[in-house]
């Protein structure tokens, strides 16, 4: 009984629920996404100018694997993390407050789940300290 | 006078049945060792660069997105993960390390959102399915009575076809199917070398070769699951993975893969070996 349970969860149920989800990370999509993200980081200073970073400016102090994905991030790249940054998209802006004397920042994230479908656009704005 | 093998055969051939359970444990455990430890880099720079001092340790002052555990928690929880592997590997209450392994290793994951990959979820439900099933009834230092052999089997043989048919069923989309996201990978040089060149060269043959792979991928599921086909299913599975491995060498899922395709191999001709052994014969 109980590896009829584990079968059914690990086989069918975890990855529906990830298939269902959108993310699909735990339905063995490796290797057939065609998900791409790009992102704009726009930083306010205290005078009211606008200066246009590059994401990769948002990599001092994080995990090895978020930063090789900021890496080139100003255009389209095609890997599968675009929702990891769509949870995480204000945490992220607020790291842009280390990089200057800003007054606040804007992180934005466009992405496409695969070639054919629409730009998804998403928007996160912080005040820095 | 020696004393009689006979009372022993039943174990010892139940045991020589699950003797491909035993292979994909160790094969598992030291493939998962090898990856989450600073070996990897020694042998794959680039790929082991996210494993030293162990994959996802956390370095003071760097800026996590999970569950917000603190460094030294996180620092136990990849020692604990390896040194369960190590036990799990070797057949050291493999059920209670592969609980250990599991737990450890998902909070690590979660831990680092960004690193999440496929191969780290393989890696890990393979460890918790095996460690669950009768794997440490052989090839281990410490062996277990076998409690339900056939469903032990059976559970992995279900697990690794159910990864093919999701695999497939991502794929089963416009862009894979008329070859535009094998043509990006190759441009992109995801996919590179003679062989990528020879397969994905130009729009026409990557239409060809995006429903081949869905196709192939579906087709693995019933070629695996019934015995008169199962000879044939591994061949094209292990053809696939080494092709894969060839072109884009994805982490070391593809390893994995063929670590678990050793649930499909019958254990019946070890029985009549074990047998022999014994002095006993068996019918064909």
């Amino acid at each position: 009984m109980g590896h009829v349970v584990a079968g059914l969860v690990a086989c069918l149920l975890l990855p529906a629920y990830s298939y269902a989800r959108g993310e699909g990370g735990l339905a063995w999509r490796m290797f057939s996404t065609s998900d791409s993200f790009r992102l704009r980081l726009l930083a306010t200073d205290r005078t009211g100018h606008v200066h246009l970073l590059n994401p990769v400016e948002l990599s001092s102090g994080v995990e090895p694997a978020l930063r090789a994905y900021l890496q080139g991030a100003e255009r389209f790249r095609s890997w599968p993390v675009g929702s990891a940054f769509q949870a995480r998209l204000p945490a992220l802006a607020r790291l842009g407050c280390a990089t200057g004397r800003y007054a606040s920042v804007e992180l934005t994230l466009e992405r496409s789940p695969n070639l054919d479908a629409p730009l998804q656009v998403t928007r996160a704005r912080v005040s820095c300290p | 006078m020696p004393a009689s093998p006979v009372p022993e055969l039943p174990r010892a051939v139940g045991s020589a049945r699950l003797l491909p359970l035993a292979w994909a444990r160790v094969g598992i455990g030291a493939l998962f060792l090898f990856r989450s430890t600073a070996l990897c880099g020694l042998f794959e720079p680039a790929l082991g660069a996210d494993a030293y001092p162990l994959l996802g340790w956390p370095h003071a002052g760097s800026t996590a997105f999970g569950l917000g555990l603190s460094l030294l928690t996180i620092q136990a929880l990849c020692v604990t993960r390896t040194l369960a592997l190590v036990a799990f590997m070797l057949g050291i209450r493999a059920r209670l390390a592969a609980v250990a392994v599991f737990v450890s290793g998902c909070l690590v994951v979660v831990q680092s959102p960004f690193g999440f990959t496929s191969t780290q979820s393989l890696l890990l439900q393979a460890t918790l399915l095996l460690g669950l099933t009768d794997s440490s009834t052989t090839l281990t230092v410490r062996p277990v009575a076998p409690r339900s052999p056939t469903s032990s089997i059976w559970l992995l043989r279900a697990f690794v076809v159910s990864i093919y048919v999701w695999a497939a069923v991502a794929k089963l989309r416009h862009d894979w199917l008329d070859g535009r996201t094998l043509a990006l990978f190759h441009e992109e040089g995801r996919l590179r070398g003679p062989l990528a060149d020879l397969l994905l060269g130009t729009p026409q043959r990557c239409a060809i070769i995006g429903p081949a792979i869905a196709l192939a991928e579906l087709s693995l599921a019933p070629l695996l699951l019934f015995s008169r086909t199962r000879v044939i299913g591994l061949a094209l599975a292990v053809a696939f993975h080494v092709g894969i491995e060839w072109m884009g060498h994805p982490d070391v899922i593809g390893w994995a893969m063929l670590c678990l395709l050793v649930v499909f191999v019958e254990g019946s001709s070890q029985r009549t070996q074990v047998a022999d052994v014994m002095g006993q014969t068996t019918s064909p």
